[in-house]
Parts: structure tokens; C-alpha cells; sequence
């Protein structure tokens, strides 16, 4: 009797594992996070990018905004190192760039103006990014970072101020935030900065699948563009993504003029899926600095 | 539109706030005569007589930025343009 | 501001101002058409008389305010008229019409848009605020002194201390001082009281009291003003000439500016202002200023020194007079000494130029 109770019950098992295996299967299939969700986002975003602007802010301009405006939020994105050896500007909230997408709770509403600081800009400028894909429109970046705050002598605290989370605004997709966060929290180590320097002489070797220049077409014609560049400007990525690699994994370099728009399309890229995404450091301003060749159409 | 859907609305919330303002107006009038009195007036009133709201026609061109792009012109060279050295 | 942008109304801010309610050509005349010809046939301005329009509802500011010295610019013509004669007011009168009337400050200029100084334009879609705000409203004035010297716009000078403790102007210059409450029949903006005062906020380090600050206690009150130690090289400008071009419109030319700080006698000791030493910024007035309009307009040019009473607002706790004692003492370099006058300006001045430096 007990064997044949046994029995059954690991038949009755057996027929429906299948089942729930299957039914857990058609789920994930209903939802594509990428392509129903992910990529209408970026194109949302990029589409709104002419009249939104970028979200630079540079250093004068924030303090303007400092002084006028209490109620801007300044969000420190470094490590907690670095804090610790610079100091923090008072009020601002730290949260490092690989844990943005698990602590939302920590900032004000969507339409808060958020300006995302790091240690020279890059690292804030791929927070800012990922901030306006998740629906913050006011998030900014601040331009030159810690470095050129600092270098101003503008005061700084401690430590930051131990802050209590609140909720994830209602308006954030959870599959958006989920996926928005793993992808932060993935980042590779050094960030995907690459100097002009080790990209000029990695291009001895061997050329990136794709170097996209993503200036506007005027700077691309003056002061000219890297030899072997693709050019997709910045604000129009999304209705040319059938130039990009079919390859996920493709090496991918992207470049603009100072390194802010790059570090824009660089996140925009990683959101699409694309695992070996770099920027240019300093952009081509840095590039013409380090005196490597540009070329110019006649 | 927005200020012409509030138009009717708005005569009721009037003689709302309009008769609780006054309410509360006679109430703290009374309370601080009791406590303060005073020999002077200090200040004026608000003027009250705000006639109703017609002008829709200035706010439909106004609030229309596609219409203001068509007939905004660029005023003519300003002085600071014509200046020079810190004003 | 793109023209179109400088008269948009926005219809969702605006809508939920109070006043939206009242009927736009109440305040800015003109018809309410849907006609544009029609609707701006009346010359339609910003609303610019305070005490009858703003001032029916803000009864308590709307007169102050209009006869303010932000309004008034009163100290222009305390400072013009002294350099004149009675004679030539009339004609002073058409040059400050034709180069000075938009520099009135109006109620919108500070709550609604940006000054006519400026331009013009609506700040926030036409959605009124108490508070101006400092980089549109304030600074559009304020230009080339204060916002320059504040934000430490000039090269290796720093910004005012203040800015950096993320103070806005409204910090300190409040609605009173700014609405002109109180404050009946100001000459200019160093008249009456000192509102704000920097002992306003540091109470305990006044000079010649108790304070642990050395070098507070040795200076009395009557000896200088904060800004002689505390502020630090400023814009000055001379010789600056109006005009117009062949159609009318007026202009102006400041034919040099320089970067210089210089502690002489105050001008004009007071009550209020006890300092025997302040910094002096020059003003940029010249015999020939307003020759445009008539020979010899100035005929008391003397009457007035052109190095004026200065409170730069680029404060900062060290600056170069506060490293040692011989900063200043000794130091003829920062002191308004008769060599850094232009001659033809040493009878205006002789009363500001400092003979030598205080000895060590």
C-alpha cells in the first residue's frame, strides 16, 4: 500500500514537472526585456535627447545652482575610498556607481534635479545616463567632476550623512530597475575608460569592431574624426541601430569631443546588451592633445 | 483651455473663499481688537473688485508655442550688442 | 532666451497662479482679440507702475517698492546732479530717459522675468515667485561687479565665501532692504542703516571686542570696514562715454577696467559707517561722460571724489592683506596714495587719497 502511495505520487510528480518547467518557460517568453522594454526606453530617451539636452553641468553652473536651490540633490557616485580621502560635498548622498540601481530608494522623486558627481566625470555621466532611462529627466552631470571641485577649493565634509531609503518610485518599471541595476552592477572594472594613448597603440594591433564617433556631423567635418570612426551622432543612435554589431560581444570603442556624450552612447550600448563597450577618455579634444592624427574630408 | 474649463468653477470657488475669508476676517478682526487695541491703521486692504476672467484670447496665442514661433520677431540690435566694456 | 520663449505662457504653471485670475490686459493693457495686429496696437510694457497695479493687491510693498532705490535709482542721481548744475538737469534728465530707464527695477523684473535690462523675458512661463532668482534676476543687474566678484569670475580670484556656503543673494539682501521698507529718502545705497551688516551674522567677532581674534581685537570699529581685510581685488572702471547711433539707439563705451584693490579714507563718515579706511572702487565717470548730450554738463565734476566707498562681494576669510601685519602697515601698494590718482581727478579725490600707509 505505502509503495504503490509512493509510486504514485512520483508519477503524479513526473507528469507535472514538465508542465511547470514549460509554464515557467512560456513566461520568460511573454516578456523580452530587451526588446520590449529596454530598447522603446532608449528610444524614448534618445529621441527626447535634442530638447533635453545631455545634462552637462558645468562646475560654475552647479554652483550657481547650489546656491540658489536647496532643494538639488548632489549624488556622489565614487567608492568609498575615495570618499574618504576627499572629503564629500555637504548634503550630497554616496551611493557608488555599482549599487545606483539597488538603492533608488535613497533619492526624491523623478522629477528631482539630481546631479551626479564623480571623481573626473566619466563615471557620473554613465549614472546620469542610466538615471534618465530610468525616468529621472532631471539628472545631470556634473562636468570635471571632484577633480575640478576641488581644484576650486570648494568645501567639503567628511562623510556623507547616513540617509533612510524611501520607495522606488512607483513610475519605474521593476523589469526596467532590474535590469537598469544588474547592468550597473556589472560594470566592468576601470570603468571602460580607455586613454588615447593605449587606443592609438592598440589600433596597431588590431582595429575595434567598430569606433564610433558620435559628435555632431559639423565636428566630425572640423576638427575631423579617427581614421576607421563610424559616424552615428549621439541623438540618433536608436534609429540607426542596425549599424551597430550583430555581435554582442564585439569590441566597441565610442568617442565624442570631451568624453561626456561618449560615456552617453557607452551606456546606451551596454543597456542594448553589448558586453565590451569602452569610451574614449578626454574624447578627441584628448586625442588632439596627445597629438595622434586626425582626419579631415577634403 | 485649461482657463476657460476653470471658468465656471472658479465663480463658486470665489464666493467660497470670498465668504470663509470674510468669516475669518470678522472672527480674528474681533479676537485682535480684544487684545490689541490699536489707535492707527497700519496698512491698506487688497482691492477686491477683480472682475471675472476674458481675456482668452491673449492666453490661447500666448500659451501656443507653435503660434508665438510663427510671430515672435527678433527685436532689433539691442544696446548691449552696441556697448562696450563691463556696464 | 529665444523671442518666442520670452512671452510663452505656460499654461500648467501658470494656471495654478493666483494670478491668472485676473484679466491680462487689467496689467498689461492692449485688446483681448485673437487678432495680433489688433491685440498689441496699444503699446503693451511690462507692468512697470508698481503702487497701482502690483501694489492694489500688495499693499504693503507696492509703494515702498516703487519708490525704492531699486526703482528710483535715486543714488544715480545723487551722484550726477552733485557733479552738475541746475542748469543742466533737464538735459541730465533726457540722457538718463534715453540710457538708464531700463535699469529700473519694476516688481516682474524680480518675480515674474527677467529685467528689461536684459531683455526681458519670462522666467517661469509667467508663473510669479517670491524668491528672485540669483543667476536670472539679481545678477542680470548685478553684472559685471557683484556676479563677477561673487562667483569668482575673474581669473585666480576666488569666489566670495558666501557663495561657497551656497548662499543666494536673498541670503542676506531680504525682501525689506530689496522692497525699500523702512528706508524713506535714501541719497544712495550707503544712506541709513546697514541692513544687512556683516555683524548681522558674526556677532561674536566684532572688532575691538573680545573675540580671541587678535587682529580683531587690536582694530577699533572706527578704524575700517570688514571688506578692508576681507575682500580682495576687484573690477574698476574708467572714462565711460554714452552715445547713440544714427537712429536713436543709445549705447555705451567704457573705454578701460582694471583689476585692483585700494583701501583709502571713507568718503563720507557716518553714524552707520564709522570706518575711517575703506576699500574705494573707481567709477567710471569722466568729465566728458554724457558730452553727447551738451558741452560741460559736469561743470562740478570736483564735487564728488571718483574713487567711491566699495563693499566688493568677494569676501573671503584670508586674503593677501590678512597674511602678515606689513600686509598693510608700511605698505603703501594697497593704499590709495596720491600717485595712483590721475591728476586731473586729485581735487575730486583729496579727500579719499591716504597720505602714506599706517606705520608698523
Amino acid at each position: 500500500m505505502r509503495k504503490s502511495t509512493l509510486l504514485s505520487l512520483l508519477l503524479v510528480f513526473a507528469l507535472l514537472l514538465p508542465g511547470f518547467v514549460l509554464a515557467q518557460d512560456t513566461t520568460t517568453e511573454e516578456v523580452d526585456v530587451l526588446a520590449d522594454i529596454i530598447m522603446p526606453r532608449l528610444e524614448e530617451y534618445n529621441a527626447a535627447m535634442e530638447e533635453a539636452g545631455y545634462g552637462t553641468l558645468k562646475l560654475d553652473d552647479f554652483m550657481v545652482m547650489l546656491a540658489e536651490d536647496p532643494e538639488v540633490v548632489v549624488l556622489d557616485v565614487r567608492e568609498v575610498a575615495e570618499v574618504e580621502e576627499t572629503g564629500i560635498i555637504e548634503n550630497a548622498l554616496h551611493i557608488p556607481l555599482r549599487t545606483l540601481g539597488e538603492n533608488l530608494g535613497l533619492l526624491p522623486d523623478l522629477d528631482a534635479t539630481i546631479v551626479v558627481v564623480c571623481k573626473s566625470g566619466f563615471r557620473a555621466t554613465l549614472g546620469m545616463t542610466a538615471l534618465k532611462v530610468l525616468g529621472y529627466d532631471n539628472a545631470k552631470v556634473l562636468v570635471g567632476g571632484m577633480g575640478a571641485y576641488l581644484a576650486e577649493e570648494y568645501p567639503v565634509v567628511e562623510m556623507a550623512e547616513e540617509v533612510e531609503a524611501g520607495e522606488v518610485p512607483a513610475d519605474i518599471d521593476p523589469l526596467l530597475l532590474e535590469y537598469v541595476a544588474a547592468n550597473l552592477a556589472n560594470l566592468p572594472e576601470g570603468w571602460g575608460v580607455v586613454t588615447p594613448a593605449n587606443l592609438f597603440e592598440e589600433m596597431f594591433e588590431t582595429m575595434p569592431d567598430l569606433l564610433l564617433d558620435v559628435r555632431s556631423a559639423e565636428e566630425w567635418a572640423d576638427p575631423g574624426y579617427i581614421e576607421g570612426a563610424t559616424h552615428i551622432w549621439v541623438n540618433e543612435i536608436m534609429p540607426n541601430v542596425a549599424e551597430l554589431p550583430e555581435d554582442l560581444e564585439a569590441n566597441i570603442v565610442v568617442y565624442c569631443a570631451s568624453g561626456y556624450r561618449g560615456g552617453i552612447a557607452m551606456t546606451m550600448l551596454q543597456l542594448m546588451g553589448y558586453t565590451n563597450v569602452r569610451n574614449l577618455a578626454g574624447g578627441i579634444n584628448g586625442w588632439i592633445a596627445a597629438e595622434l592624427p586626425v582626419l579631415k574630408d577634403a | 483651455m485649461v482657463f476657460r474649463e476653470r471658468g465656471n468653477k472658479l465663480k463658486h470657488r470665489f464666493t467660497g473663499i470670498a465668504l470663509f475669508s470674510l468669516g475669518a476676517l470678522l472672527v480674528s478682526a474681533g479676537i485682535g481688537m480684544l487684545l490689541f487695541p490699536v489707535t492707527g491703521v497700519v496698512s491698506g486692504s487688497p482691492s477686491q473688485d477683480i472682475p471675472p476672467f476674458t481675456d482668452y484670447a491673449c492666453l490661447d496665442c500666448h500659451t501656443d508655442e507653435g503660434r508665438l514661433k510663427e510671430l515672435a520677431v527678433k527685436p532689433e540690435e539691442p544696446e548691449e550688442a552696441l556697448s562696450s566694456g563691463p556696464g | 532666451m529665444e523671442p518666442w520663449e520670452r512671452v510663452w505662457i505656460d499654461a500648467e504653471a501658470f494656471g495654478e497662479d493666483i494670478h491668472s485670475y485676473i484679466n491680462c490686459t487689467e496689467c498689461h493693457g492692449g485688446e483681448a482679440v485673437d487678432d495680433f495686429e489688433a491685440a498689441h496696437a496699444e503699446q503693451i510694457t511690462p507692468v512697470v507702475n508698481s503702487p497701482e497695479v502690483c501694489g492694489r493687491c500688495h499693499v504693503d510693498n507696492g509703494q515702498p517698492a516703487w519708490d525704492s532705490l531699486h526703482n528710483q535709482l535715486t543714488g544715480y542721481d545723487t551722484a550726477l546732479y552733485a557733479r552738475s548744475a541746475p542748469e543742466h538737469y533737464g538735459t541730465l534728465e533726457e540722457m538718463e530717459a534715453n540710457h538708464c530707464n531700463s535699469c529700473h527695477a519694476t516688481c516682474g523684473d524680480c518675480h515674474v522675468s527677467q529685467p528689461t535690462s536684459v531683455g526681458g523675458g519670462l522666467v517661469k512661463g509667467h508663473d510669479f515667485y517670491t524668491t528672485p532668482s540669483m543667476s536670472q534676476n539679481c545678477t542680470a543687474c548685478h553684472g559685471s561687479r557683484v556676479k563677477d566678484e561673487y562667483y569668482g569670475a575673474h581669473e585666480d580670484i576666488s569666489s566670495d565665501v558666501h557663495f561657497r556656503a551656497r548662499m543666494a543673494c536673498t541670503a542676506c539682501h531680504v525682501a525689506d532692504e530689496m522692497h525699500g521698507i523702512d528706508m524713506d529718502n535714501l541719497a544712495n545705497r550707503y544712506d541709513g542703516t546697514q541692513d544687512p551688516s556683516c555683524e548681522s551674522c558674526h556677532e561674536d567677532i566684532q572688532l575691538g571686542k573680545d573675540s580671541e581674534i587678535r587682529e580683531h581685537e587690536i582694530h577699533q570699529p572706527e578704524d575700517m570696514s570688514c571688506q578692508v581685510c576681507h575682500s580682495t581685488t576687484y573690477i574698476n572702471c574708467i572714462n565711460c562715454h554714452v552715445e547713440q547711433t544714427e537712429n536713436g539707439t543709445p549705447f555705451f563705451t567704457v573705454e578701460e577696467n582694471f583689476l585692483g584693490f585700494y583701501i583709502g579714507l571713507n568718503p563720507e563718515v557716518t553714524e552707520e559707517r564709522p570706518y575711517r579706511l575703506v576699500p574705494l572702487r573707481h567709477v567710471p565717470i569722466d568729465r566728458e561722460s554724457f558730452s553727447f548730450y551738451g558741452e560741460n554738463l559736469l561743470p562740478n565734476y570736483d564735487a564728488r571724489p571718483t574713487w567711491v566707498y566699495a563693499t566688493p562681494h568677494n569676501i573671503q576669510r584670508n586674503t593677501p592683506q590678512t597674511e602678515t601685519c606689513k600686509s598693510c602697515h608700511d605698505n603703501n601698494d594697497i593704499f590709495l596714495t596720491i600717485d595712483k590718482v590721475a591728476e586731473d581727478e586729485l581735487i575730486a579725490n583729496e579727500n579719499v587719497i591716504v597720505e602714506e600707509a599706517p606705520e608698523w
